[in-house]
């Protein structure tokens, strides 16, 4: 009883319009954009054209590294924290988690203005008498990745930190005890034992970056698409629903697929029991 | 075997550890005692290796360790929440040690296989090779840390409080194990301990620790029977505490004090402990099964002679309470501003509750300590 509205709700915002994603996806699409209620398959073909699956291939490429790279430094950063004392420690879970109290549009615009042609980043450069290419970061792969990558970063840095909190630190005490060295300590010992949050902070990273448009868009310029821009172009500018909704209906079977790989590792429960 | 020259540990502006000096004998089972905060871990783990000492050196075997990683030391640990690795089985947690050593000493999975097998056997687990550590009881846990310690066949086994999470019956059969095992494999066992007893019944000597500095090293009967400081005293057992002022008397090797018991002025001797005293202010220490306890005015001259010349002590009250015990019984006795007396004594004549009593106890059986030394 107590899970009615819930459900309500989950049904109404939810499942109601993934359901409408999924009936547009299969219609077919007015001559000035709107819907033809009749069942059309031919763009569901289109769809998968050289172009497209190569903006595919590259979203999945732009998602699994910012998703293994966030993962990796979190990582660190939640063991460094764990191991600091109380005060400073707050300071720096603060410091960590405080860029996403910003809206990501301002975030995204402060890279953009960071490296931009009067931003301090040329300036470094230029008192330096390093030479550059002014229009190099304008729109560029890498600012994009940065972008993505520090949005990203505090999604993998808090599920990594309260399982490290809740991590036995004795643990790597008996390791180094029976004569492990660090690099063994942290794959034989810590990793293992985290191995349920490491896979979660991935897939919590990887599933809507995978969708990412925003940032790619104000930091990419016109130079790269990604499935998040192509849907939204198709959606926005083409006025081609049934196109955007098979593609949304593609990226959603690809996340769900990723959830159930990565949300449910395989074997014996890898949480600590204390 | 196992030296520690002058080690002083600060955390910040906090000391730990003060100057603390101990000489360690092989296939020694020692024991360090006293009360939580006293750094009695924090030396276990400066041996171990998983903290460093602000000053003073560790020497094993005439060589210096304290500069070492920790896996670099003979030493192995058993710590106080086990730390088995939930991720692997009990055969795994204990191969762990050696197939980390593998490389270096070439231990063939077949050698590892047998070294197991014989430590499972040892503690009594070898059916439960293939479990997770999560499906263990406590002392199972325990038995399986003792053995992945173990099987590094180290030169020092460190145990930090291996014993108090489990209850007190498991806690007993542990303890008798613990020991059997030690004996039989001859390695020096260095525990960890804020229990007495188990410090008394497992150990050959015995440290006490206070406040970071070490207070007596002796065997557990000497400790007991021969406290150098009042701190030990009031560690080691129970005491019955007395007040008083040294007084200038010939009943060496004793030493006389004035005490006051209801407005009558009154003498006890005893053996003056720590450091020598003429004058000044003193406690006195006697142990509840030390006392006699006769009716006022029942005790023989016999009972009261301690030697040929010596007085045994005499202190009267008032018999407050009496707990029947078999063999023994507890008993408590008012002794007015002296304070309420714990006996522990065979009794004699059918003693009633409301009966005046007379305690009785020989010089050699009261430690006195100068009252400074106390706080």
């Amino acid at each position: 009883m107590l899970a009615v509205p819930a459900l309500i709700w989950l049904t109404a915002f939810l499942l109601g319009p993934m359901l409408l994603v999924l009936v547009v996806a299969f219609l077919k699409k007015g001559t000035y954009g709107g819907l033809l209620w009749e069942l059309d398959f031919t763009h569901w073909t289109q769809i998968f054209n050289d172009s497209y699956l190569k903006i595919m291939f590259l979203s999945f490429v732009q998602a699994f590294a910012t998703a293994s790279l966030t993962v990796a430094i979190g990582f660190l950063l939640a063991w460094s924290c764990s191991t600091l004392s109380g005060g400073s420690r707050k300071w720096a879970i603060g410091l960590i988690a405080l860029p996403s109290f910003l809206n990501l549009i301002v975030r995204i615009y402060a890279i953009k203005l960071f490296v931009g042609f009067e931003g301090p980043l040329q300036g470094l450069l230029r008192f330096l008498r390093i030479p550059f290419d002014e229009f190099y970061f304008s729109s560029n792969q890498s600012v994009v990745f940065w972008g993505m990558f520090s949005s990203y970063l505090p999604f993998a840095f808090l599920p990594l930190y309260a399982a490290m909190e809740k991590f036995d630190f004795s643990l790597i005490e008996a390791a180094r005890d029976l004569g492990a060295n660090t690099v063994q300590t942290v794959f034989q010992v810590l990793i293992p034992n985290l191995k349920r949050a490491l896979m979660g902070a991935f897939v919590l990273v990887f599933i809507p970056s995978l969708g990412e448009f925003i940032i790619p868009d104000l930091l990419g310029g016109a130079k790269q698409m990604y499935l998040g821009n192509l849907i939204s172009e198709q959606v926005l500018r083409a006025r081609n629903w049934p196109t955007g909704a098979a593609l949304a209906v593609l990226l959603i079977s690809a996340m769900l697929i990723f959830y159930f790989l990565g949300a449910r590792p395989n074997g014996p429960s890898s949480e600590p029991r204390r | 075997m196992l030296e520690i020259n002058n080690i002083t540990k600060q955390h910040g502006n906090q000391t730990t550890l003060r100057n603390v000096q101990l000489k360690i004998e092989e296939g020694e089972f020692f024991s360090l005692l006293g009360p939580s905060g006293c750094g009695k871990t924090t030396l276990l783990r400066l041996l171990a290796g998983t903290e460093t000492a602000s000053s003073g050196e560790v020497l094993f075997r005439g060589k210096r360790i304290d500069d070492l990683n920790p896996q670099e030391r003979p030493f192995n640990m058993v710590f106080q929440s086990y730390a088995l690795f939930p991720h692997l089985s009990i055969y795994d947690n204990i191969a762990f040690g050696l197939r980390i050593k593998s490389r270096k000493n070439k231990f063939s999975e077949s050698e590892i296989d047998k070294k197991v097998e014989a430590m499972l056997a040892m503690v009594h687990l070898e059916k439960y090779a293939e479990r997770m550590p999560g499906t263990l009881s406590g002392g199972q846990c325990q038995r399986v840390a003792l053995a992945r310690a173990l099987v590094n066949e180290p030169k020092v086994l460190l145990l930090d409080e291996p014993l108090s999470a489990l209850d007190a019956k498991m806690r007993e059969v542990m303890q008798r194990d613990l020991r059997a095992l030690q004996q039989k494999l001859g390695i020096t066992f260095i525990f960890v301990t804020h229990d007495q007893e188990e410090a008394l019944i497992l150990s050959d000597r015995i440290a006490v620790m206070n406040q970071g500095r070490i207070e007596q090293v002796c065997h557990p009967r000497e400790m007991y029977e021969s406290p150098q400081s009042a701190y030990v005293a009031r560690f080691i057992g129970s005491n019955n505490e007395i007040p008083g002022t040294l007084v200038e008397d010939t009943a060496a090797p004793f030493v006389t004090l004035q005490i006051e018991t209801s407005g009558v002025q009154q003498r006890v001797r005893g053996q003056m402990q720590g450091g020598s005293l003429n004058q000044g202010q003193v406690m006195a220490f006697v142990r509840p099964e030390k006392i006699d306890i006769f009716k006022n005015g029942a005790a023989t001259t016999e009972d009261l002679q301690w030697t040929q010349g010596v007085q045994k002590n005499r202190i009267l009250g008032i018999l407050t309470n009496l707990v029947f015990r078999g063999q023994f019984n507890d008993a408590h006795v008012d002794c007015g501003n002296l304070g309420v007396f714990k006996v522990i004594a065979r009794l004699q004549n059918n003693l009633e509750i409301g009966d005046d009593v007379e305690l009785v106890f020989a010089p050699v059986d009261t430690f006195v300590f100068a009252v400074n030394e106390i706080e």
